[in-house]
């Protein structure tokens, strides 16, 4: 039966708008969880699928061993598609030339992700298209130029004599590296045995390629752990995204903006649901007379708020999900073959958050409302909020709880909730301070004004809350608003409008000069030339380093890099590299190496130690004098190793240099690849196109969030406000009576929320521009710069923002006519 | 204190059996929910239920299936049976003390507690409320217990007592010659 009434008493309610506050705020907390995890989990899944196409599959698997069979069955089980890959540097002979190629050997399957084209001709532009087949090899467009062969011809490599298919027109997971090396030969697997190639020794890599659901690949990495021997690596893909990390952080920010709108949302519901409980306070008393139990009243009243939860976490986890439906549909409009996976993840979520809100911030109200005696139905109903202790504990509770559960991280949850807390102290200092100071100002002031002064001093300690809500919520616009703007910048940054795209690798001395021919003709504006000579790390301090990082039984010894190096030699610092241990070549004749930070980290390098190189036989021995940062997000080349002029000059060296070139230029491309059949032209256009989408789909994110953190701010306020409507009608009844006029009533009412709006609006600035130098300074290394801007996009937005939202609320009340406004108050 | 919505500091009470002074407050809803029934002076209804839903609320917290029924007869003895479906500040002033007044004699009270139940309305409409009143207390053999300041309403009762502040001074008639109040 009660069940009955609770939900008549629900929908009653919901029709004639009481519950509206607390059904949004928790429709709003809800939604924006389920939709902010859910999308950054899709651009994240998006972002994994694109660096899938540049590596041919989902998740690779490195050996320095033969195929395991028993893996590949594993993953049959799981249903995830596997290929195979086999890599090795080998000799190819066409009649008398001959050449050192980087094969790569590859099943049918392959590739996994992307696509694989190759054309029947000589050239990457043209031609009918091709399928990998056995007894035939494909070729870098550059090899038919050395080894002086066409398409039909035939090649030895090893032992096996096979056809020359054509050329790779695109390979997936074609290193990125801008330096190329070898020529780079495709053939199938199952000709492999026939070269005869492979011998106990022979350095050979191969790989496991996998592709399946998020879940069945994670399965299959947990079975295959324990299979694993210390040959077999995983090869990490997030990590070899070049932008990963910017999403890393971006992904970081967005939760955390997001968490704190849901914070305030929450905090919206906190206000409407005690202001829900007092409103029904009487209520409860009558039906208490009428005979019900405290039990029975909680029961009504908890099936109530079980109904209204219920009700926002179905709408919210509705909207989050359509939220997340349109971000996946934006998605695959940028890449074509996107495969979306419902995830669980954000509705459990999401539904995790509601509860959380709905049990510390609205369950106390309502628990303690089902303890009015019944006695109340004989007393006029207090007006006034009552601060409770207990209330304000959960609330904080909760908000804490909210921080651990989307930060995952108890650390930062206790520092941003104590950081939090802070600034609330803060903020309550000030405006108890300033409503006192305000005082001796408003005696001066119009009678409007000091009836609004009057106003505010007297509900110093809610006006406290609510000046803490509004200014964080105005300093949280803010502060999105300015950081989205630096966030974009600094990407954009990375790649400035025009920056090279286009790589030239494989340069020879003489080359050069045609090459700026070239660039001139065309109007290009190219890099300088640098030189690179390839040459292997063979010792560091009369210590031999091991070449093959998968070499058992000589743990002790340091392992090296494992491949041939791209060694340089510059007299200036490239410009986007920062030296952090030592000091650029002083010396011109001292034989230096500045060394890349990772890698000298990797190979425990440190000032001052003797690294020997081995190129093309000829031994050097260089002196290290210097640690680099490298950006490595930035699209130039980067060198681990860079050497003082006076070591490498005499090496025969080839060139590398890039320009920037429009899209849709490939003639101009095939020209020089006809003029220079040697140099290898790279494009780095796909790379730079998916970090726009990106930072395309991140903005549209972060305008989101700005979006919902604006709403709930906006929910905080009118759940402020109506909080306060039962004694501002008291009020304004007794000074209708005592003959205010509606012009001065309602001069007294704007002033008042001006006033709040713009002390809240002056603190959020103070804090944003506090928040925004440090970020500059500690997070972004940007200058510091004082944002003008700020200081008056602050207050205005709060005078603006919260005057406009207080007159919505109260016109209503002002319009009443004053006999009407009276009856009313003495009525009840 | 009477209707057990409150407790004595000191001395007893004891109504239709029950040791109200003894009793915790959900055993004294019980006494309520069984034998009491309220007519305040605001009328006092829930604003989000309707007339009819007002009625039977206390019939349906007690488990009342017939309850609906029972509140439709009701809403017709008070001649407010085309306005069942209507939510009290669609009502008039009288209309509402109508509605709680069928609310209060739902549960087929012992004793009706009425405490100024005209006076918040006009002569008119709070004589009809005061016939409606002893009419159904008539028909449905309540006990009437109601305070007043008006002493020709006063005087339509079978006891009569008088209170200045907070101490009986009067009593009549006498206190032995009738078992019904009201």
């Amino acid at each position: 039966m009660w069940a009955s009434i609770a939900g008549r008493l629900f929908w009653r309610e919901l029709k004639r708008g009481e519950l509206w506050v607390i059904a949004f705020a928790l429709f709003l907390a809800v939604g924006s969880v389920v939709s902010l995890s859910g999308i950054t989990q899709s651009v994240k899944s998006a972002l994994q699928q694109r660096s899938a196409q540049f590596t041919a599959a989902d998740r690779v698997l490195g050996s320095s061993q033969p195929f395991d069979d028993t893996l590949f069955a594993v993953a049959g089980e799981l249903n995830v598609a596997t290929a195979r890959q086999m890599q090795f540097d080998s000799m190819l002979f066409a009649g008398e030339q001959m050449q050192l190629a980087t094969i790569k050997a590859v099943s049918d399957t392959y590739p996994l992700r992307g696509d694989l084209v190759l054309h029947r001709s000589a050239s990457i532009t043209s031609g009918p298209a091709g399928q990998l087949a056995p007894g035939e090899v494909w070729f870098e467009a550059r090899l038919l130029d050395l080894l002086q062969v066409n398409p039909g011809d035939t090649v030895e490599l090893g032992e096996a004599r096979l056809v020359v298919g054509g050329v790779i027109v695109n390979e997936p997971d074609a290193p990125l590296s801008v330096f190329g090396g070898s020529p780079r030969v495709i053939m199938h697997l199952a000709d492999v045995p026939n070269t005869n190639i492979v011998q106990p020794g022979s350095r050979i890599s191969y790989r496991y390629l996998f592709a399946g659901s998020t879940s069945a690949l994670d399965e299959l990495a947990e079975q295959l752990q324990p299979m694993l021997s210390v040959h077999q690596r995983w090869r990490n893909l997030d990590r070899e995204s070049a932008i990963g990390s910017a999403l890393e952080r971006a992904e970081r920010f967005l939760l955390l903006a997001g968490l704190l709108g849901i914070v305030l949302a929450a905090c919206a519901a906190a206000v409407a649901a005690s202001r829900y409980s007092q409103r029904h306070t009487q209520a409860v008393a009558i039906i208490k007379a009428l005979g019900a139990t405290t039990a029975k009243a909680r029961l009504l009243y908890g099936s109530h708020l079980c109904l209204v939860v219920l009700f926002s976490l179905v709408l919210g986890l509705l909207g989050g999900q359509l939220a997340i439906f349109a971000a996946e549909f934006g998605i695959s409009q940028y890449i074509s073959d996107y495969r979306t996976e419902f995830s669980v993840r954000p509705l459990f979520l999401g539904t995790l958050t509601c509860i959380i809100c709905a049990l510390l911030f609205a369950a106390r109200p309502l628990w303690q409302l089902a303890k009015t005696p019944a006695i109340e139905v004989l007393k006029q109903p207090a007006v006034a909020m009552k601060l409770d202790k207990w209330q304000l504990l959960f609330g904080a509770a909760a908000i804490w709880g909210l921080m651990w559960l989307f930060s995952g991280e108890l650390l930062i949850s206790v520092g941003l909730f104590l950081l939090c807390g802070l600034f609330a102290a803060i903020l309550l200092g000030f405006a108890a301070l300033m409503v006192k100071l305000a005082r001796p100002v408003a005696a001066g002031q119009s009678s409007a004004g000091r009836l609004a002064l009057a106003n505010l001093r007297r509900r110093l300690w809610p006006n406290s809350f609510q000046l803490i809500t509004f200014s964080l919520a105005i300093f949280l616009t803010l502060l999105l608003y300015f950081l989205r703007a630096e966030l974009i910048g600094q990407w954009r940054q990375q790649i400035p409008e025009g920056a090279p795209n286009h790589f030239l690798v494989n340069v020879s001395a003489e080359q050069r000069a045609q090459v700026t021919a070239f660039t001139q003709k065309n109007n290009l504006q190219p890099e300088p030339f640098y030189p690179v000579v390839r040459g292997r790390l063979i010792t560091v301090n009369d210590e031999t380093l091991q070449q093959e990082a998968s070499k058992e039984d000589r743990s002790e010894q340091r392992v090296g890099v494992g491949r041939e190096l791209n060694l340089t030699w510059l007299a200036e610092i490239p410009a986007n590299n920062k030296i952090t241990e030592g000091q650029w070549f002083t010396d011109t004749t001292a034989a230096e190496v500045s060394v890349e930070q990772e890698i000298a980290e990797r190979l425990q390098l440190k000032l001052g130690d003797t690294l020997n190189f081995s190129l093309g036989g000829q031994q050097i021995s260089t002196t290290v004098t210097s640690i680099r940062q490298v950006d490595w997000n930035s699209l130039q080349p980067n060198f681990y190793m860079i050497l003082s002029p006076d070591v490498l000059a005499t090496f025969p060296a080839t060139y590398i240099t890039a320009f920037y070139l429009e899209q849709g230029s490939g003639k101009l491309i095939n020209q020089l690849a006809r003029q220079m059949p040697t140099v290898t032209v790279i494009s780095v256009d796909a790379i730079i196109n998916q970090v726009n989408d990106i930072i395309a789909q991140v903005t549209i994110a972060l305008s989101f969030i700005l979006v919902i953190i604006a709403l709930a701010a906006a929910l905080v306020l009118v759940a402020q406000v109506q909080a306060t409507l039962e004694q501002r009608e008291q009020e304004l009844a007794i000074l209708r009576t005592l003959g205010a006029k509606y012009v001065f009533l309602r001069n007294a009412l704007l002033l008042e929320f001006a006033f709040l709006g713009a002390l809240a609006g002056l603190f959020a600035t103070v804090l944003a521009e506090l928040l925004l130098m440090t970020l500059q300074q500690r997070v972004f290394d940007m200058p510091f710069q004082f944002h003008f801007a700020l200081w008056w996009m602050g207050p205005v937005i709060g005078i603006v923002a919260v005057s406009l939202l207080g007159w919505w609320q109260l016109r209503r009340l002002l319009q009443i006519p004053g006999a009407v406004l009276i009856r009313r108050v003495i009525q009840s | 204190m009477l209707a057990g919505l409150d407790t004595p500091s000191a001395g007893e009470i004891e109504m239709a059996g029950h040791p109200l002074h003894n009793m915790s407050e959900d055993e004294r809803a019980g006494v309520r929910a069984r034998d009491v029934g309220f007519v305040f002076q605001s009328f006092l209804l829930l604003p989000s239920l309707t007339a009819l839903e007002n009625v039977t609320l206390p019939a349906e917290l007690s488990g009342d299936r017939k309850a609906r029924e029972r509140g439709l007869a009701l809403l017709e003895q008070v001649g407010l049976s085309a306005r069942a479906d209507f939510f009290p500040s669609q009502l008039s002033g009288g209309e509402q003390q109508r509605v709680a007044i069928a609310r209060a004699f739902i549960t087929k009270p012992a004793i009706l507690f009425a405490d100024e139940p005209s006076a918040n309305l006009d002569a008119v409409t709070g004589k009809m409320i005061e016939d409606l009143l002893f009419e159904l207390n008539d028909s449905q053999g309540t006990t009437l217990v109601l305070v007043t300041h008006n002493s020709e309403l006063a005087k339509r009762c079978q006891r009569q007592f008088q209170m200045r502040s907070g101490r009986f001074v009067a009593s009549e008639p006498a206190a032995e010659d009738t078992a019904n109040v009201g």
